[in-house]
């Protein structure tokens, strides 16, 4: 279970998020949605442990324990995952090597025995299979050259991988055609269970037709503005944002 | 105006008048006149335009001098090399602290392939060695002067034409000594047209000791011959190593040199190399990793003077602590060298503030038709893919490292025996972990 507690958070001063209050429990999915600009990459950003933010009140819990003072890779093996907007691209890096190194890093951590070579390369690219990730892109640089659709179904081959409890999805849906989007839907409630919670950030009702949340929050400057169930993302398929949007409005 | 000389230069020049290898008239003319340069120019400072940021006056202190050769046994060798390295199948030279140690080495005459010892060949005179301090083009510097009289062994190494040499050649380099010890030496090949051969250089020690190492290398590179050659030095951090590689490359040559520098004290590689027939290649590339107080100079002049000729470069160099490293490269296209390719890039990356990058690149162009480019960048670990590898559970240690290795594997990927780069990367793998 996730709890975001009153989050307050800056950036250089300059406040971003604006007192939110979340709670997934496990096995939920929720959905974020909300016009550009509203943080929510900032919240991710933020639940992952990335260290540009200030985090000037509240908490985040993660199974009753808060995770401000860990480290991102401890918050990985703690079992949490952020499949990014927007993924970086590590020339030289090779991504089997890449992969390898952080399977091991986190079964490392949790006390896992590492993976012999021939089992993790079995593991590999049997997940990489379910979701049309190409043997020859496995032996290039980390995300070197490949395409919108192909980086987004790295990333979910990732999530599958490191085999986190909550899944923190930030609009792995912009820059997918229709048939990427149904494969990394697939994907991603392939990986959907009980125990396994998932927060899901889009930009666009329709990655929601494919993957069908729980719940629906809109984000508004840094707040969330309105709660529903999974009508409310087709209400603001309709009517856009304009009600949340200070610019639009 | 008298010259005030440092302890070292006095050491050096009392060192100098005798020379340690005999030989024929021709050399001992050579010799007298570089001796007469190195009492003239003394060692060189930051006043000498080509050693601005390596100042090895300031940094020499003394002059160590050079010991009789020690004991060391097969197995210790290997132990140096380790086990890659070891198994690796190669003809291999042994010298130990300046000699050729017969009894280690692989002297065998393989087919085309004739490997005789710097002193044997001196002594003898044998014909193909005359031009044995004549190699370079430009004028000699005080340190190469110094070698030509200093120089205490080496290996006089001729291919035939057409000779395709199955096994790489090994020089290894060790020093035995338990306390400071000299060590000057050279190389000189004589690669026939046509041949194809592989080269590796190690300079290991034994002890670990502070060292002082002049060595010169001068490579002639026949018609259409392809030379690879690879070169690692892993020095005490108070050696010194001073390093000249001088090739001339023939028609349509490939000769291919990659060096690789892991700490030590003051390390200076310096390479010249002369295109004198048309439509020749070179890649001088290589890696530099410096912690502590380490400074590693990569000096190069590419001297065009033929047609259609490519020159490569490409340098690496990691930078933490208060290491130090200096990128001068040169490329000169001598009148009517047209369609010269030339291409420079050198990059740092430094993970340290106290860390320092040094770099000049220069083109001195004669002729009108020539592709010339040359870059250099300076920069730190990029925080954005440090927390993307974060983000995957990888421990920001561990994070780095993968960085490093990412960043260095670019230049590491121009080695093309396999063994080999596997072995260089392992050693920067180990200083990652080290640093
Ligand atoms: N590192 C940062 N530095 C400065 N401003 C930032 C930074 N990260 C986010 N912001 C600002 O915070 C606001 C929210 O951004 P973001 O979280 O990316 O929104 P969203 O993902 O909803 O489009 C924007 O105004 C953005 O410019
Ligand atoms: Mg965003």
């Amino acid at each position: 279970m996730l709890e975001i507690k009153n989050l307050h958070v800056e950036v250089e001063g300059q406040p971003i998020l604006n007192g939110i209050d979340l709670v997934i429990p496990d096995g939920e999915v929720h959905a974020i949605m909300g016009p550009n600009g509203s943080g929510k990459s900032t919240l991710s950003y933020v639940i992952a442990g990335k260290d540009e933010y200030d985090i000037t009140d509240g908490d985040i819990l993660y199974n009753g324990e808060s995770i401000l003072e860990m480290d991102p890779a401890e918050r990985v093996a703690a079992g949490l995952f952020l499949a990014f907007q927007y993924p970086i691209e590590i020339p030289g890096v090779a991504t089997m090597t890449f992969l390898r190194t952080a399977i091991n890093a986190v079964r490392k951590e949790r006390e896992q025995d590492e993976l012999s070579i021939p089992d993790m390369m079995k593991l590999i690219q049997a997940k990489a299979k379910d979701l049309g990730v190409k043997p020859d892109m496995l032996k290039r640089g980390l995300n070197v050259g490949f395409s919108g659709g192909e980086k987004k179904r790295m990333e979910i081959l990732q999530m599958a991988l490191l085999d986190p409890g909550m899944c923190i999805l930030d609009e792995t849906d912009s820059g997918l055609d229709i048939d990427a989007l149904r494969i990394v839907s697939e994907g991603v409630n392939a990986l959907r269970s009980e125990t396994r919670s998932m927060l899901v950030i889009t930009h666009y009702q329709r990655l929601l037709n494919y993957i069908v949340p729980d719940k629906v929050h809109v984000m508004s400057d840094g707040k969330i503005a309105r709660t529903g169930g999974k009508e409310l993302a087709l209400e603001l398929e309709d009517a856009g944002y304009a009600e949340y949007d200070e610019e639009l409005a | 105006m008298e010259l005030v000389r440092t302890e070292a230069e006095n050491g050096l020049i009392s060192l100098s008048q005798d020379a340690p290898l005999d030989g024929p008239s021709w050399l001992k003319d050579l010799q007298d006149k570089a001796r007469a340069e190195f009492q003239a120019l003394g060692l060189p400072n930051r006043r000498v335009e080509e050693w601005k940021y390596t100042d090895l006056k300031a940094a020499m202190k003394v002059a160590f001098q050079p010991v009789d050769q020690g004991d060391i046994t097969q197995a210790q060798v290997n132990e140096l090399l380790g086990s890659d390295l070891a198994e690796l199948s190669t003809q291999a030279l042994v010298f130990v602290d300046g000699q050729l140690n017969e009894g280690l080495s692989d002297l065998s005459v393989g087919e085309g392939v004739e490997m005789l010892s710097l002193k044997a060949a001196l002594a003898d005179d044998v014909s193909w060695v005359k031009p044995i301090g004549t190699v370079q083009q430009n004028e000699r510097d005080a340190v190469q002067a110094l070698n030509l009289v200093l120089m205490q062994g080496g290996a006089a190494i001729k291919i035939a034409e057409r000779q395709e040499v199955s096994k790489p050649i090994h020089l290894i380099f060790v020093s035995t000594a338990s306390s400071e010890s000299s060590v000057a030496s050279r190389l000189f090949f004589d690669i026939g047209a046509g041949a194809n051969v592989e080269i590796i250089e190690s300079h290991l020690s034994l002890q670990n000791q502070a060292s002082q190492t002049n060595l010169v290398t001068e490579v002639l590179v026949g018609d259409w011959a392809k030379v690879r050659h690879v070169k690692f030095n892993n020095d005490n951090k108070e050696s010194v190593h001073l390093s000249n590689v001088i090739g001339k490359l023939g028609k349509e040559s490939d000769y291919g040199l990659f060096q690789a520098t892991l700490d030590g004290g003051l390390t200076r590689n310096q390479v010249e190399i002369r295109y004198d027939g048309d439509e020749a290649k070179a890649d001088i590339s290589g890696v530099a990793l410096l912690s502590g107080k380490s400074h590693a100079d990569m000096t190069l002049v590419m001297d065009h003077a033929a047609l259609a000729c490519e020159s490569r470069e490409l340098f690496k160099t990691v930078l933490d602590d208060e290491g130090r490293a200096v990128f001068q490269g040169k490329v000169v296209v001598q009148p009517g060298a047209q369609k010269t390719d030339g291409e420079m890039m050198s990059k740092a990356l430094l993970l340290s503030e106290s860390a320092e990058f040094d770099s000049k690149p220069e083109l001195e162009i004669y002729a009108d038709d020539v592709l010339c480019g040359h870059g250099a960048t300076t920069g730190q670990i990029d925080d954005e893919l440090l927390f993307y590898l974060k983000a995957r559970g990888i421990a920001d240690a561990e994070a780095r490292a993968l960085l490093i290795q990412a960043f260095v594997g670019e230049a590491l990927e121009l080695i093309e025996n396999d063994t080999l780069r596997d072995y260089v990367i392992d050693q920067t793998l180990a200083w990652y972990e080290k640093a």
